[in-house]
């Protein structure tokens, strides 16, 4: 059927995106919900405006509501894929490049955010949003979009600035 | 070892870069899980939307996918799409080269106007409707392309371009190619042509290459809408009659396109060699045929 055609064409990204909204264990469900949903509403479709962000809206709350209603700590438990770099010198203190000790660090501290500034991160940086589609997808004005993404950005540099101790290795 | 607090003091745009890096590192699951069980559930959903269509079910090659995830839950699909598998034969695409048809749960066939009205799942609440355009050349509020004349159609589209040849129609009265190559010729309604399902349009004759994916041009029926085989001149078709449905097709540049500054009514639908051609009329089954024979 030609919806499938679509979810073909979008599974990757609704899974990423379900993964990064609730990572620890639901995103399949999510994701598998979201598109029968989408599917459902097909005809509240929009006309003329992009498929994508519509689809992964519906996607994230989908992969939100399994968060709440699990009742977990709503930490993201992101993980990092095996290291592409192994051996790599620390990077200088202006570089944009991580090396493992950092990228665990990093992805610690972002799981330790509140949910709001966690999700507005992984979806402007995790699944690389511009501001309207990020805005689009959780569901708030693109002017909200900015000014959580300023503070959150602000509550993760205190964050790793407090830091100190090494990261777990694992 | 690191000290990650260089990353707190990074430029802006530097540690925006680190967290993008962070996120194309991140070990996220396969999507290959994913399809099976979905693709069972949506023909599911497919089925309880749509109405079967008796008849299609020998036409079509079912394909049906196994759930490969053993949760109860794909079990418990596996065997509603058994039982349902009669039922949701019309839910299977069965297609013309460049054009696939389902009947699927079809939009709600609201005026556009209308589309204001907020919905849960319409994540757009700022956007306004697209206003209609009354005036211009017959097609030109259609979303067809860019107008052309008939010989720059016949130059630029990648198949050669046909017309009816039948005098009582005569030339269109405007050609449209878009960025495909899909060629549109529109003529205004008129005695002996009414009017369409689109104001002031009595037949709209599409071509399309065959060489567009399987996918690219695809058809939602609403619920209501029939099809039914039929002969062109020896060529395998479909009449697509009893209400209006909408087309889907995937851009240039691969975003599906819901193609619906209007919903498309009575249409028959054929393919000669790798092309598609659609004609819309209100002219009924019959005489569209005749007049799709007289394409040369």
């Amino acid at each position: 059927m030609a919806y499938e055609s679509l979810v073909r064409r979008y599974q990757d990204a609704a899974v990423r995106t379900a993964y990064v909204i609730a990572p620890d264990g639901d995103a399949e469900d999510a994701v598998q919900e979201g598109f029968v949903k989408a599917y459902r509403a097909l005809g509240r479709f929009r006309r003329g405006s992009p498929f994508r962000p519509w689809l992964l809206r519906i996607v994230a709350n989908e992969a939100r509501n399994r968060r709440r209603s699990a009742g977990r700590r709503a930490g993201l438990a992101l993980r990092a894929a095996e290291d592409r770099r192994p051996g790599d010198a620390a990077p200088s203190p202006e570089s944009a490049v991580l090396d493992r000790e950092e990228r665990a660090w990093l992805l610690r501290a972002i799981n330790d955010l509140a949910d709001p500034d966690r999700e507005v991160i992984a979806a402007r940086y995790f699944l690389e949003l511009n501001e309207a589609e990020t805005a689009q997808i959780l569901g708030v004005p693109r002017g909200t979009v900015k000014s959580r993404l300023s503070r959150a950005l602000g509550r993760l540099r205190d964050r790793l600035s407090a830091t100190n101790g090494a990261p777990s290795r694992g | 070892m690191a000290d990650v607090r260089r990353l707190a003091q990074l430029p802006d745009a530097a540690f925006e870069d680190v967290l993008r890096e962070l996120g194309r590192g991140l070990d996220v699951p396969s999507v290959s899980a994913v399809d099976p069980a979905l693709g069972a559930r949506l023909r599911i959903e497919a089925a309880r939307l749509g109405p079967p269509s008796p008849g299609l079910a020998g036409r079509l090659g079912l394909g049906w996918p196994t759930p490969a995830r053993p949760l109860r839950r794909s079990l418990v699909l596996a065997i509603a799409a058994i039982l349902v598998v009669a039922a949701v034969a019309g839910a299977i695409g069965f297609g013309l080269p460049g054009l696939r048809i389902i009947i699927g749960p079809g939009p709600t066939p609201t005026p556009i106007a209308s589309e204001s009205a907020p919905s849960s799942a319409s994540p757009s609440p700022g956007a306004s409707p697209t206003p209609i355009p009354t005036a211009g050349p017959p097609g030109s509020t259609l979303g067809l392309g860019r107008q052309v004349t008939l010989a720059e159609a016949t130059a630029e589209a990648p198949f050669p371009v046909t017309v009816p040849t039948d005098p009582a129609i005569g030339p269109a009265d405007t050609v449209w190619i878009d960025g495909v190559g899909r060629v549109t010729l529109v003529w205004a309604a008129r005695p002996g042509l009414p009017s369409t399902t689109e104001p002031g349009i009595g037949l709209i004759v599409s071509e399309l290459p065959g060489s567009i994916e399987p996918d690219y041009f695809q058809k939602l029926l609403n619920a209501g809408t029939t099809m039914e085989a039929v002969d062109v001149g020896g060529a395998a078709g479909y009449w697509i009659s009893g209400g209006p449905h909408e087309f889907i097709y995937v851009d240039p540049s691969g975003q599906p396109v819901f193609e619906t500054r209007r919903l498309v009514g009575d249409t028959l639908a054929w393919s000669v060699g790798p092309i598609t051609y659609r004609l819309e009329s209100d002219l009924g089954r019959d005489e569209s045929i005749r007049l799709a024979e007289t394409l040369r």
